[in-house]
């Protein structure tokens, strides 16, 4: 089954995507923050999917997706994010990374619709 | 005052003091002209004067100098050829002359050739038994030296030796040659050289060359360029010229009518000198200078004349000033007071000491004026009796008048006051609702920084909240209460996560971008997502468009956010039941539209509130729609407002600029 990594700093955000998700049959890899999920990356984590907030203290996401992309790490995205809107896409520093609107989802979130996006990136037939 | 009465125009349209100005602006010109002239002319010829006497100075040293050419032998030193090193010392000696002697010779050319470094003398001749040989300079060979007969022609030096030798053979006398003046080790010098024809042998001997150092000569001449100058002109004793330095054709003229008409192109500045060897006259020099120098000299002159025409102007300028004013201040005078007295003030009088005729017509003019003024008090006192008894005779009739006109008066004035009033209260009601908007927007400002950081942090309660939620409904054990329960918790979170995304926008100044719209096309765009629920609901459109309407610069996503508000709120209002009336037209320079609809009306209290944020009538409403309308409406320079009766229904109307409202 495909692996996932979840990075949020919210422990009860955490706890609903990593219990909702495994209860769907993924496999579940968790960081607590930006600094540990890029600790996880560098050496090459085995991974399908990172799902990963934007706001979080010390290491945002932004920073996790910069060194990800200059790992040269390819792997699908799904940013899961409360700090920002659809409108301050465009000035949130995703667009230049290559990321796209349709790579950002916005909480709160209905399980089954993430589950939809996670299912499509990992280029999985929907129900 | 005074400036004002200068300004004023004489019959010509000139005053009294531009006249005076010009008039004495002109004399001065034409002293200056004149004088001008003279200076220059004078200049000009102390020049002439002054170059004269400096070449007349030059040339009492000069003929001493020359005069100082010797006498040799032409039999003498014949080691000249054989031992080169004797020309090297010559040259090195700075001797004035040196004999240079060779075994019999049917024919010599010499050539000084001036190169970097010094001067080289060579020689050419051909000896008795036809044998060419060349003269040389230590063991270097200076020059390869062609036959007479294909002598370089285009040289000038070299034609003119060659001229010169073929004549002097000819004439069988001494032959010449002459080149200079040049600098030559630091000093500036002339070669004059005659080769010696010796009758024993029936051939030329050997040369006498002359080496003149004419550097005391030019130090007379100090401040004046002469080196690439016409200075000396050597002339045969019959007097033909032969060589004038620098000139590129040989002329043969007489020297006298050199001073005539100056065919060189030079001025002849010295008598002729007679130079030579063995106390026989050989040549005659004749001293000269180039025009160009008196023309340098001569463009000075006209540089200092300038000046001076100059400083006379300005002088001419300030005098013709002073002594115009000091003519025109007591005449502006008098037409100051002339001016006052037509007016009336008696008072006046000219207070400018001047003299002569003018100081006469000053004090004058202020005893007339002193003898009007007596005159006029006297009527002045009469008058003023007369007006009094006038004024007590009107006061009575006044007081006669009817009563009833009084009464009139007074009821009129008391109309005026209510009018008064009344604009008075309407002032007061503009000023109210001004400074409420002013409170409005101010407030508005405020929450929208407050929304904007506490929005971000609701955000992640709310996702955990129906996340947990969401993670209970799909455990099995529940009873559908509980299942109802988590669900209403979902929906909630769901709709205060909309209340946030509209208090983000709401607080966010907009970003989006402004395109040419054609606002019938985007009203309908908004019903098309809108009518099909309208329809359910019973509630009929009106559209009532104004075709053609010009395009008009909109953020069209905002604006038509303010359309679904305010359709949304005209829906509400009728409770779901009735109709809704769109018209769009030109209102002046705006674009108007109504949104009428067949409602309840707005109670006074809600009119008041109506764009205040979180102020809401509708059960389930935020009370931002209007808020956020009013907001976006501003930024787009236009203007949204309500009017509304009760049980009849309420209009809202947009107008928009449409010269291109949004910045």
């Amino acid at each position: 089954m495909p692996k996932i990594l979840v990075v949020d700093d919210e422990e009860g955000i955490r706890r609903v995507l990593v219990e909702f998700l495994a209860k769907m049959g993924f496999e579940i890899i968790q960081a607590s923050g930006g600094e540990e999920a890029i600790e996880l990356l560098r050496p090459g984590l085995e991974m399908d999917l990172m799902v990963i907030d934007m706001k979080m203290p010390k290491v945002g996401g932004l920073e996790v997706l910069k060194e990800k992309k200059n790992l040269n790490d390819v792997r699908p995205v799904i940013i899961l994010t409360g700090s920002i809107d659809a409108e301050e896409y465009y000035s949130s520093g995703l667009k230049e990374l290559g990321l796209g609107p349709g790579d950002v989802i916005y909480k709160p979130v209905d399980l089954f619709s993430l589950l939809d996006t996670v299912k499509k990136k990992l280029h999985m037939a929907i129900e | 005052m005074q400036n004002k009465i200068i300004d004023k125009k004489g019959p010509k349209g000139l005053s009294i003091f531009q006249r005076l100005f010009i008039s004495y602006f002109g004399v001065g010109i034409v002293i200056i002209v004149i004088t001008g002239a003279q200076y220059y002319l004078y200049k000009q010829k102390a020049i002439k004067k002054e170059l004269k006497s400096q070449f007349s100075n030059a040339l009492g040293s000069s003929i001493a100098y020359f005069d100082r050419i010797y006498t040799s032998r032409i039999r003498g030193d014949c080691d000249f050829i054989e031992k080169s090193s004797v020309f090297n010392s010559f040259l090195s000696s700075q001797k004035d002359e040196i004999l240079l002697t060779k075994p019999l010779a049917e024919q010599l050319f010499l050539h000084f050739t001036n190169r970097a470094g010094g001067i080289y003398l060579s020689a050419r001749f051909i000896d008795p038994k036809g044998i060419e040989r060349v003269i040389t300079k230590g063991n270097k060979r200076l020059r390869n030296y062609v036959s007479l007969d294909n002598f370089p022609p285009t040289d000038i030096l070299h034609s003119k030796i060659y001229t010169l030798f073929k004549r002097l053979k000819r004439e069988k006398i001494d032959a010449i040659l002459f080149e200079g003046p040049f600098e030559y080790g630091g000093k500036f010098t002339f070669f004059i050289g005659t080769p010696k024809y010796d009758p024993e042998v029936g051939g030329f001997a050997g040369a006498v060359i002359f080496h003149c150092d004419l550097t005391d000569y030019l130090k007379h001449l100090d401040g004046y360029v002469f080196y690439n100058e016409h200075v000396a002109s050597l002339f045969t004793l019959d007097d033909e010229l032969i060589f004038a330095p620098g000139q590129k054709s040989l002329l043969y003229r007489h020297p006298d009518s050199l001073k005539n008409d100056n065919p060189l192109s030079f001025y002849i500045v010295s008598d002729t000198v007679k130079i030579g060897s063995n106390n026989q006259a050989l040549f005659k020099v004749v001293l000269g200078i180039s025009p160009d120098i008196f023309h340098i000299e001569s463009k000075n002159a006209f540089k200092d004349s300038i000046l001076y025409i100059f400083l006379i102007t300005v002088l001419i300028i300030i005098l013709a000033l002073v002594m115009s004013k000091q003519f025109s201040i007591p005449l502006v005078g008098l037409v100051t007071s002339a001016n006052r007295l037509a007016k009336g003030d008696l008072s006046t009088r000219v207070n400018v000491n001047a003299g002569g005729e003018i100081g006469l017509l000053v004090d004058s003019f202020n005893n007339m004026v002193e003898d009007l003024q007596k005159t006029t008090t006297s009527i002045d006192n009469l008058n003023k009796e007369i007006a009094v008894r006038k004024k007590v005779e009107e006061n009575l009739s006044e007081t006669l008048k009817d009563e009833a006109t009084s009464r009139k008066i007074v009821i009129s004035m008391l109309d005026d006051n209510n009018q008064i009033r009344e604009k008075l209260e309407q002032h007061i009601e503009d000023l109210k609702l001004t400074q409420d908007m002013l409170i409005q927007s101010e407030k508005l400002a405020s929450l929208g920084k407050l929304v904007s950081s506490m929005a971000h942090e609701v955000n992640n309660p709310l996702m955990i909240i129906s996340g947990n939620a969401q993670l209970s409904l799909m455990e099995e054990i529940q009873s559908e209460a509980v299942k109802n329960n988590l669900k209403i918790i979902m929906e909630e979170c769901l709709r205060a996560k909309n209340i946030i995304r509209r208090l983000l926008k709401f607080s966010r100044p907009s970003k989006g971008e402004t395109k040419e719209v054609d606002i019938n096309k985007s009203i309908e765009a908004v019903l098309g997502i809108m009518e099909h629920q309208f329809k359910l609901d019973d509630v009929e459109i009106k559209r009532n468009y104004q075709e053609n309407l010009p395009l008009i610069t909109i953020d069209e996503q905002q604006i038509q956010e303010v359309f679904m508000n305010l359709i949304n709120n005209a829906k509400d209002a009728m409770s779901g039941v009735g109709a809704i009336t769109i018209t769009t037209f030109l209102e002046g320079d705006f674009l108007r539209l109504d949104f009428k609809d067949t409602g309840s009306g707005m109670p006074e209290e809600a009119k008041k509130r109506l764009f205040e944020p979180f102020f809401t009538t509708k059960e389930k409403g935020t009370g931002l729609g209007l808020a956020v309308c009013y907001g976006i409406i501003k930024a787009h320079n236009g203007e949204l407002k309500f009017e509304s009766e009760l049980k009849k229904g309420t209009t809202a109307s947009i107008l928009l600029p449409l010269g291109g409202g949004k910045a």
